[in-house]
Parts: C-alpha cells; structure tokens; sequence
C-alpha cells in the first residue's frame, strides 16, 4: 500500500514531465537512426547496430530522468514531508526504483517496432531478440539504480546527473580498455565490466553469471541510496 | 505529550541547539518564539524524526522516538517550514498521496474530504499546487497535515509569507485546531504567539531563554513598572521610596514620572496611592505599564547578548 502510493506518485511525476518525453524522444531517435542504419546500409536483419550503442547512450539518458528522483526532495524540502510520514527509507527508494522502471520499460516497449520491422522483411533470431531484450531491461535497471544513488547524495540535479554519469562510465569503461591489459587481469576486468556482461545477453546466451551480475549491482546501488537518504546530509 | 530532555544538536562545529529542555501537555497550543537561526526548526525538525539528535531524547506520548519511528509519526501532524509541497501534483492527488503511506485505506475519501473542508481547500482539489496562491498551498500544507487527525501538531511557521488577511485566516484556522489538538508552532512574529497560543517559550541561539504562560511572561519582565502623573507642591524625590524614579517630566504644573519598583514585579499602586492621599496630593493618573510581548522578547534576547560578551 505505501509503496504502491510511492510508486503511483512517481509515475504522475514522470509521465506528466516535460523532461522525461524529451528524453524518450531523442532515445528513440538516436536507437532509430543506428537501427535504419544497420539495416539499410549493411543489409543485415539486425538490431545490433542499435544495440552496440546502447550501453553508452543510456549512459547519457538515465542519468538525465533519474537525476531528479531525490535531488529534487531535497532542493524542494518535500524530503522532510516524506521523510516525516511513517514510511521506511526502503520503501520510499524502492517505490522510486519501481517507477523508474516502469517509465523505462514503456520506453523499451516503444523500440519493439524495430525488431516488427526485422520480422516483417527477414527471418531474424527470436531467441535473440528476447535476450537482448533481458539484456536492455538488465542494463537499464542497473543505470537506473546507479542514477538513483547519484541523486540521494545531493540536492542539486546537474551533480547529480554528472555523478551517476561518472559511476556508469566507470563501470562500463573496463569493458572497453581490455585489450590493452595484461592478460591475466583480462577476466577480471570482462567480470567487472558491464559491456561484457551485456554482450553476452546479445548473443543469445542467458547465463546466471550475467544475470546475477546485474541483479548484484542494482541491490549494492539500491542499499547504498537507502543509507544515503536515512543520512539526510542536511 | 510531548517532553524534550536536554536535547543538543551540532552542525558539524556550530551548536544549533544547546541543552534544550521542556515539557508540553495534552491540549496545550504553545509558541515556539525565536529569532531567525535560534533553533526553532532545528528542534522541530527532531521532534518530528526527520533529524537525529547530536544527543538528548525526545518522548512522544511517553515514547522515545528514537526506538520506534513509524508508529509515532502516525501521531504526529507536521508543517515544515516553507511549506514544501509537491508542485506538479494536483491538491487531490497530493492529499491522496499523504492518506495513503499513512494507511488511511477505507477512510481515505472521508478523510480528504474532512481535512480539505476544515482548511478550506475543496474548490481547489483539482488544481496543480504550483499554480495555487501562497494563502492556499499554506492551507494545503495545513490540510497534509491534519489529514490522520494527529493528536499532536508541529507547525513550522505557519504564517511566514502571507498577507495579513491570509494571516488573520491561518491563525483562526489553528486555533480551532488548537481546541482538539496539543499544538506547537513557530514563529518569530510575536502578535502570532499573543494570539494563538496559552503558552511561550522563548528560544535564543539554541537555549530556552522563558517558558510560561504569556500573561505570567508578560508580568515577570514588565517588573511592576508604574506611572505616576500628579499635581501637588511634593517634590518628584520623594517617591523614591517606592523605587528608582524616571522620566520626570513637568507640563502646566502637572509632574508625571515613572517608578520601577525595588523588588521587582511587586505590586506598588496602592502605597502609591495612599501616599498621594496622606500628601493631600491630586492623582491625575496611576497605572502599571503593560509592555507588549515585542518588548519583553527584545529583553529576553538582548540579555544573553549581553552575558555573551
């Protein structure tokens, strides 16, 4: 009941900002043109173009929509209305987290016209389409929660976003230098990284591993905003 | 109701409050009277759980807050100061928000309904609270508050902001809470506590500077301070008996002055009087100064300034 009421006010809160449909709007243009790219210009019945960029774009995006989740609290001292009321710090982080993922998901759902489009001209991989699409839902949600924690630090929404920016990329970014490492430190860093725990899931192959990675990150980041919002740093 | 015990609370190395102590009844309405950064928030703040005490402990209806939070806040209506509230939610939803983390279910409807007639908001339950008038997003926050019917109200300044006619309106509006309600408000306006409340206490740079009653407060700092005019051929000297004479002023043989008594808040009219009479003088004028409650703040805060330094 108390988190549903959380839930239902965040959702109010997103799908009645301005900021959140900009956002939406540029993702899908952005995915769009990489998707028509791919497919017209390599000829390929594909989402991988799209897919590719993907971890480095919703680097940019959620942190912009989830900036706001308590920074906003505080700057608005609705923090001290909530906090007061007789509800647990879990419940108040965990009915934003779900919100977040709901408005997230209503975006992804929004890209299931590209794989329409792959089934309507080829023969694609369905298997693939559906991991991959675990996949994103996996990647968001660990941003997400990422971005959340971003924004129980402070009050103010630009530091917000540039911390949860700063998080994500440092998680993502061992993915990308593993090559130039030392061999032996090569499984770690895959381990660590986010990308290769995410390309996995787009090659169709639903491992554990890959999904216990994620759900790690999102209950680390999650317990972490709880601390940080019973903290009050006021 | 509500009991404060030696409550200190530190912002890293400044002492916002210092030692802070006191005890309010059941239906009590209480000023919590202060300059700007005396500690009136910051022990509010604490009373309310948002914030945690530095040390000290707070009792609610004979629980420690500190042990059990969320059954106590349900006994707890709390305006912040400033009025936070939800700017794109419209008033209904706002209030349907609070009614439901406090588990309002099956009285929900009835709930809002009562809370936002009693404020007077409910031809506004519609409309987005960042496009209402400060009068109404303060009846809001009033509304949020007592939404629960909380036995205990915590208002943070409740009339900050307003227009006198809005202020006329809130002060009504909490003393008709204040008939059900054990109620403690803020404020560094004093015509507010005069009032509103059958209580004050005076806080100053985090330490209770009065607590009493406002007519026992007025009466023990005015110090029974009389003022004399009379017409007779005595010398104003000879009142010195009574205490230290001031202000001697003469205007067309009429000679009028003012005694602050030597022991302090006693009563001196009646020797005064019969003094004038067994001096066959004409008593023109004979009254103890009432001082407004402005002026006795003034002094109360003015003397820690001056212990200070």
């Amino acid at each position: 009941m108390k988190l549903r009421a959380i839930l239902k006010k965040e959702l109010k809160h997103y799908f009645f900002s301005p900021l959140a449909y900009i956002v939406t709007v540029i993702f899908l243009l952005i995915t769009g043109w990489f998707f028509a790219n791919s497919l017209f210009l390599l000829k390929e019945a594909e989402m991988r173009g799209m897919l590719d960029i993907l971890p480095i774009l919703l680097m940019f995006v959620i942190p912009a929509i989830t900036m706001r989740s308590i920074a906003e609290e505080r700057k608005m001292d609705t923090v001290q209305i909530l906090l007061t009321l007789p509800i647990r710090e879990g419940q108040i982080i965990l009915g934003k987290y779900m919100a977040l993922l709901v408005f997230y998901s209503t975006v992804l759902i929004f890209t299931l016209f590209y794989p329409l489009v792959l089934m309507l001209l080829g023969r694609p991989d369905t298997g693939v389409i559906l991991s991959s699409y675990l996949g994103m839902f996996l990647l968001g949600a660990t941003y997400i929660s990422i971005g959340i924690f971003a924004s129980s630090l402070t009050s103010s929404q630009v530091i917000a976003f540039i911390t949860g920016f700063a998080i994500i990329f440092l998680i993502f970014i061992p993915g990308k230098l593993e090559n130039i490492m030392p061999v032996k430190m090569q499984p770690l860093i895959e381990g660590a990284s986010v990308v290769s725990h995410f390309e996995n899931l787009l090659r169709g192959v639903v491992s554990s591993t890959d999904i216990v990675y994620f759900v790690m990150l999102n209950i680390l980041f999650l317990t972490l905003s709880i601390y940080a919002l019973r903290e009050k740093g006021k | 109701m509500i009991s404060v015990r030696s409550l200190i609370k530190d912002y890293g190395e400044i002492r916002a409050v210092n030692g802070i102590s006191f005890e309010i009844k059941s239906g009590e309405v209480v000023g919590f009277l202060g300059p700007n950064g005396a500690g009136k928030t910051t022990t509010m703040q604490i009373i309310t759980g948002y914030l945690r005490p530095t040390s000290g402990e707070v009792l609610i209806q004979d629980r420690d807050i500190s042990e059990n939070h969320i059954s106590i806040k349900n006994s707890i209506g709390y305006l912040p100061e400033n009025t936070p509230l939800y700017e794109d939610l419209n008033v209904y939803d706002f209030l349907d928000f609070v009614a439901s983390v406090r588990e309002l279910n099956g009285k929900k409807k009835d709930s809002i309904k009562r809370a936002s007639e009693l404020c007077g908001i409910s031809d506004v339950l519609d409309r987005p609270i960042g496009e209402l008038s400060k009068g109404y997003r303060q009846r809001v926050g009033l509304a949020q508050a007592i939404i629960h019917d909380p036995p205990i109200l915590i208002l943070d300044e409740p009339t900050t902001g307003l227009d006198p006619i809005q202020i006329m309106e809130i002060r009504e509006l909490i003393k008709r809470l204040g008939e059900e309600k054990t109620v403690l408000l803020s404020t560094h306006i004093l015509p507010e506590v005069e009032q509103t409340c059958n209580r004050v206490i005076v806080i100053h740079k985090g330490v209770i500077v009065a607590d009493s009653d406002i007519d026992e407060l007025r009466e023990a700092i005015s110090g029974g301070v009389v003022r004399v005019e009379y017409r007779g051929s005595i010398n104003p000297d000879e009142f010195r008996r009574f205490g230290k004479v001031s202000d001697i002023t003469e205007k067309d043989g009429n000679i009028s002055l003012k005694i602050v008594p030597a022991e302090g808040s006693v009563d001196i009219r009646e020797a005064v009087y019969r003094f004038c009479k067994d001096s066959d003088l004409v008593l023109l004028e004979l009254y103890r100064e009432k001082r407004s409650l402005e002026e006795i703040f003034r002094e109360l805060t003015l003397e820690v300034r001056e212990v200070e330094a």
